[in-house]
């Protein structure tokens, strides 16, 4: 039953008071609606009630035997009923519906905006299949338990109140007969309550095990398939798929002993009563027509008790839905609160261009070693500032904390003398072009419009000429409005590094962080690639991460980072004159390049 | 059901049993194909089912008994034996509805997890063919898969209210014929107005996964793009995006519910109507004396207890639709055409015809050929101006050849054609003088092994992928130490226990294509092909890699697609590619030209 791997640190899962807070905010503005769908729910269940009504008034007239004539009133009536039924089980399945889905929609796209705003590492540290099957199966699990419950709950709690109106008729001894059933059905209710609500959270954990194990398999298909991995992979997914199976199982074996216990409380209820009457009758204290009412109303009760019990079942299930989704939304990021408003106009560069500098920076992953230990430097204004190292010194970490991505564990980064974390959405004037790239699936326009939704065609031509994809974009079937990324059209490192810096040129931020961003350059595309970064940094202050040293080489200035430490800086003819790591580095780059310098 | 049978890789699948061929001609076979897979369960859940509601009928008839028997002045012993019948019945309804239960749910959890089988086994297969975002593939996966699941849950309590509504029917038939006649004219005119209502409701469940699988798709992309995201601050714009279409998939669910409250609401009149007719036309008939009273009483009692199983069977239709629904989109994903052919189903199917071909194939497969590459005429253009660039070239078995290529989507696509993610449009790769079209794709890709540019770590810990493809920890540690992988494992906190993540991302990048390149090396595969392996790591670093790389493979083929000069220094020869033609040469002798130089040179 146990993951093949160290279990991920999902993200949190909220307590039961968090999520009938965030249900009563969630219900706030909709008492109304919610007033309607009971009262359409309570109607349709009352009207069940016609059929007997009328039934028993059509055998009266037989009785009687009365002209046929009497038996219009019935027969109109149960048709009323008919008609009245299916206009308000319709209402009543509409409104709910309305109450639920929207309710339940609202609570995923929270779910989904509070995660954009969580640092990266929280979120990638679950895995893409947390939060997706969250807003994927939970919802839908939700949803449906919840539509379940509500309606089995009105249906259910009608039945048993008309039918305790007519407890009145009843010799009370035989109610009280009937009482040893209650004690077995609240316990067994307790029982059920504490047995099934760690299965069916651990079923909803499963469920997110086993959305990692499809999306593993799914976004990895070219690896898997040229490794010849596709068939262990399809048993990952095939065990992850039976372990959350086995919870379903699991669930449905509390719940059937949950119900049997429950037919257990019946018979115990119904004996006793049958027993009663056997004395009391025996003993002249009751007649047989009493004993015979008083066993059918019992046994009529029973399956509305039950109905009503089972509520809970659904509830809980919803519970382990709702619990995981509001758990999202707990988790409010210290920095960056999220704001409804669009907040100040895009694109405003401050007046003067601050510096960005970083002070003593200290930085760990998680519970691990610091891989950044006392990191100062400082980009000017309109300054370019290389960072060169070995792979794993801890380039990108710094640029990641450079441009806000993460937070220093100790010292500070700050952009014209403010910390970072306190500016509101740094990333306006401060853009990361990471060292991984990622296509999303849509549009290359959609693709670039990410950054600025408002962007007009023209601009995205433009943005696309700077960097130097027009031709091979105008190449694409439907031009700018192929469809790429997942399931898309394929597109190659290069490419897809050069729609990174078109997304960037489009949002003109004052200061640009380029990490590897074109080591793809492998070709005729790396010149490109270096035009539209150079066309990029042009007139901004720049940080640009790269092994190749064409992108390093006519730099401002120059770091050199080694195991988390800035060892040496300068420009490249001093740190090459230096010796040193630098200068190792700049030899063997340039080693079978000789058409270039030197 | 001349469906393609999905081939797997047929050494590194002894777990499942084979389940015959996935019934993808259409929606409703791929349904109940999915079904037959759990006869036993479901015919077990109908007959408990039925049982149960026997056993709950039976109740107040064990109550009247009781009272006539015993509560009426009978001895304690017949109060004894009554409650004793109305012990058993209990035990049989209860145990019944437990057993039912538990068989039905298997039938639903095994239903939903077969489809889903078929539709990974579809997706992650060799073959390949499958374009969908991987949000779009876990929403079929997943949603759809268990609504087909769903159906199978539904099906003995529906098979259990036909049965009820089967004996009331046969019981109101011995009342009176015309009784009966309203029952079956009643359960005909339900079932047909079901199924023409259930029409719109399969459209728009349809639509509804539609709009549901595209909100998962956006949600799927968004994290998984979440650093590239919020490296542009446009995280918010992203969830915007997301909420529209979750919005749009909350409307969607809206239209597809009202369908279904319709269908409900048609089931409830009619079954309303028609209790109004029997009650209407019992009395009638009693009134005229062609009916006693008892009977009119018992008459109009069945006719009230069937309306319970004639909504099951309306609630029934409804899932059925939305099951065909489901299984529409998990048969459009099966049905996707292959990107490529695999020999092994070739062989099967040209058997007779073509038995020149089959034995070519067998010589190649038989004859482990040392592992030599050519290319013949290979068109690596898609468009126009690059139907020019052919590769004409072989690569001699046990030299490590480099290919250098100006047009970067060209230089792509020789892996992939080696990998055969897909075929040339014209030409033909050989190894060892057999067309690699006709060896069967394991066959081939245990060969020929091809490590993708954009190869991806799988989630566990560094030792897990650095040992993926090859189980001898001696092979596993000099790859490792070929690739510089020896290097992360020292670098990272929990060395070679430390998690790599998802996919590798609490690697840094360079660290991610080390491992990546010690994954293959481990395998040493008779050929192996990179493709631009060190774009991610210092020069120093590179340097050092392709020289480790270079003697590792010494004897073996390796086959590089770079215009990294540290790797073109290491190769035997150099195949550059350009539009005027392929030149094979030394590295060292190609430095010469300048538009070489020029490629190699940045
Ligand atoms: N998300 C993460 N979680 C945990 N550890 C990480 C994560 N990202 C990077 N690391 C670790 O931090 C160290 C520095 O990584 P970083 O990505 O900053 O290196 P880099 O200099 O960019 O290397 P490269 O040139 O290979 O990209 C590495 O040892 C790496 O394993
Ligand atoms: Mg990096």
């Amino acid at each position: 039953m146990s993951a093949p791997h160290a279990q991920p640190a999902l993200l949190p899962v909220a307590t039961g008071r968090q999520v009938r807070d965030y249900l009563r905010t969630l219900l706030r503005g909709r008492r109304l609606l919610l007033a309607g769908t009971v009262a359409a729910m309570a109607a349709q269940s009352a009207l069940a009630l016609a059929g007997p009504v009328a039934i028993g008034r059509a055998t009266q007239a037989v009785v009687d035997h009365r002209s046929s004539a009497a038996l219009a009133g019935p027969v109109a009536l149960l048709a009323a009923a008919a008609l009245a039924a299916a206009a308000t089980g319709w209402a009543a399945t509409v409104l709910l519906a309305r109450l639920v889905l929207p309710a339940i929609a609202r609570l995923r796209e929270d779910a989904v905006t509070t995660v954009v705003e969580l640092p990266v590492d929280a979120v990638e540290a679950g895995g893409t299949g947390d939060l997706v099957s969250r807003v994927s199966g939970d919802v839908e699990l939700v949803s449906d338990a919840a539509s379940g419950a509500l309606g089995s709950f009105v249906g259910s709690a009608l039945a048993i109140v008309s039918a305790l109106a007519g407890l009145a008729a009843l010799d009370w001894r035989f109610a009280v007969a009937a009482l040893p059933a209650v004690p077995i059905q609240a316990g067994t209710l307790r029982w059920y309550l504490r047995t099934s609500r760690p299965i069916y959270a651990a079923g909803r954990i499963a469920d997110g095990r086993r959305a990692s194990a499809l999306l593993t398999g799914f976004t990895a298909l070219p690896t898997l398939r040229a490794l010849r991995l596709g068939a262990s992979q399809q048993q990952r997914i095939g065990a992850a798929s039976a372990d959350s199976m086995e919870y379903e199982f699991r669930a449905t074996r509390a719940a059937t002993r949950f119900f049997g216990r429950l037919n257990l409380a019946e018979f115990t209820g119904l004996g006793a009563i049958l027993l009663v009457a056997f004395l009391l009758v025996r003993s002249g204290q009751a007649d047989v027509g009493a004993a015979t009412t008083a066993a059918l109303f019992f046994a009529g009760l029973f399956d509305p008790i039950n109905a009503l019990l089972g509520v809970f079942d659904s509830m809980q299930q919803a519970g382990a839905g709702l619990r995981r989704l509001v758990g999202i939304t707990t988790v409010r990021p210290a920095a960056a609160p999220p704001d409804p408003d669009p907040g100040p106009d895009p694109g405003r560069r401050p007046p003067t261009e601050p510096s960005l500098a970083a002070d003593d920076v200290r930085f760990g992953y998680g519970p691990g070693p610091d891989v950044l230990h006392g990191v100062s430097l400082r980009v000017e204004p309109g300054q370019r500032l290389a960072v060169v190292g070995t792979t794993g010194s801890g380039k990108s970490t710094l640029a990641s904390l450079l441009a806000g991505l993460r937070e220093p564990g100790a010292g500070s980064v700050t952009f014209g003398g403010a910390a970072l974390t306190a500016l509101d959405l740094p990333q306006r004037h401060i853009a990361l072009v990471t060292q991984e790239t990622h296509v999303f699936a849509g549009s290359v326009a959609d693709n670039l419009r990410l950054g600025r939704p408002g962007a007009g065609d023209a601009e995205i031509r433009a943005a696309l000429a700077a960097v130097g994809a027009t031709a091979w974009v105008d190449a694409l079937p439907d031009g700018a409005g192929t469809a790429i990324g997942g399931g898309g059209h394929p597109l190659t490192a290069g490419q897809a590094q050069q729609l990174a810096l078109a997304r960037v040129r489009l949002l003109d931020p004052s200061v640009v962080i380029l990490d590897e961003a074109t080591a793809e350059a492998g070709s005729d595309a790396a010149r490109a690639l270096d035009h539209a970064a150079a066309a990029l940094v042009e007139g901004r202050s720049a940080v640009v991460v790269a092994h190749r040293f064409t992108q390093v080489v006519d730099a401002d200035a120059i770091v050199v980072l080694e195991q988390g430490r800035v060892t040496a800086h300068g420009t490249h003819d001093q740190l090459r004159s230096a010796g040193g790591a630098y200068a190792s580095l700049w030899r063997a780059w340039s080693q079978g390049r000789p058409a270039d310098e030197d | 059901m001349a469906a393609p049978v999905l081939t797997r890789g047929p050494r590194r699948t002894p777990a499942r049993p084979a389940t015959g061929p996935v019934p993808v001609g259409s929606s409703r076979q791929l349904l109940w194909g999915a079904l037959r897979t759990r006869r036993r369960d479901l015919l077990a859940a109908s007959v408990l089912y039925s049982t149960h509601q026997l056993g709950e009928s039976m109740v107040p008839v064990v109550i009247g008994l009781t009272i006539s028997h015993a509560v009426d002045h009978g001895s304690r012993a017949s109060i004894g034996l009554w409650l004793g019948v109305l012990a058993a019945d209990f035990v049989l309804l209860s145990m019944s509805y437990r057993f039912g239960a538990r068989a039905s749910m298997r039938a639903k959890q095994h239903t939903g997890h077969q489809v889903r089988m078929w539709l990974t086994d579809r997706v992650v297969g060799p073959a390949g063919g499958v374009s969908h975002p991987p949000g779009d593939l876990l929403s079929r996966a997943s949603s759809d898969a268990d609504r087909v699941g769903a159906y199978a849950g539904m099906f003995a309590i529906a098979v259990a209210a036909a049965v009820v509504l089967t004996a009331a029917t046969a019981v109101l038939l011995s009342f009176s014929l015309l009784l009966g006649a309203v029952i079956v004219a009643g359960t005909a005119v339900l079932l047909v107005a079901q199924n023409s209502a259930s029409r719109l409701l399969r459209r728009r469940s349809g639509t509804e996964q539609h709009q549901r699988a595209r909100a998962t798709t956006l949600a799927e992309d968004l994290v998984r793009g979440l650093r590239v995201l919020k490296g542009i601050g446009a995280q918010r714009n992203a969830a915007d995006a997301y909420c529209r279409a979750s919005r749009t998939a909350g409307a969607a669910s809206l239209h597809a519910t009202s369908s279904q409250a319709t269908l409900a609401s048609v089931g409830a009149l009619l079954t309303g109507l028609y209790l109004t007719a029997i009650t209407g036309l019992g009395g009638w008939l009693a009134l005229d004396g062609r009916l006693d009273l008892g009977r009119l009483v018992a008459a109009l009692g069945l006719a009230q207890f069937v309306i319970g199983p004639m909504r099951v069977l309306s609630g029934a239709s409804a899932a059925y639709a939305r099951a065909l629904a489901s299984a529409e989109r998990v048969r459009e994903v099966l049905a996707s055409e292959s990107a490529v052919q695999d020999a092994v189903q070739v062989q099967v199917q040209v058997q007779v015809q073509d038995a020149a071909q089959q034995q070519h194939t067998a010589v190649g497969r038989g004859g482990k050929g040392a592992g030599e590459i050519a290319f013949a005429g290979v068109a690596l253009g898609g468009a126009a101006d690059r139907a020019a660039l052919r590769l004409e070239a072989v690569v001699p078995a046990g030299t490590m050849t480099g290919v250098v290529c100006g047009d970067p989507v060209a230089a792509a696509r020789i892996p992939h054609l080696l990998a055969r993610e897909h075929d040339p449009s014209s030409g033909t790769v050989l190894l060892d003088h057999v067309p690699i079209r006709d060896l069967p794709l394991d066959d081939l890709r245990a060969r020929v092994l091809v490590s993708p540019h954009e190869a991806v770590l799988l989630p566990g810990t560094v030792a897990d992928n650095l040992a993926a493809l090859a189980a001898e920890p001696a092979a596993v540690e000099r790859a490792a130490a070929a690739a510089f992988a020896d290097q992360v494992v020292e670098a990272v906190p929990a060395g070679e226990r430390t998690p790599v993540g998802d996919r590798g991302e609490a690697l840094s990048g360079g660290q991610r294509q080390r491992v990546a390149l010690a994954r293959v090396l481990a395998a040493a595969p008779p050929v192996l092909v990179l493709h631009d392996p060190t774009t991610a790591v210092d020069a120093v670093t590179e340097a050092g890699i392709a020289a480790r790389v270079g003697r590792l493979r010494q004897g073996l083929t390796t086959l590089v697609v770079t215009t990294s000069p540290a790797w073109l220094a290491r190769c035997d020869q150099v195949v550059l590619l350009t539009p005027g033609g392929c030149r094979v040469a030394p590295h060292t002798a190609l430095l010469g030209e300048d538009a070489y130089r020029e490629l190699v040179a940045r």
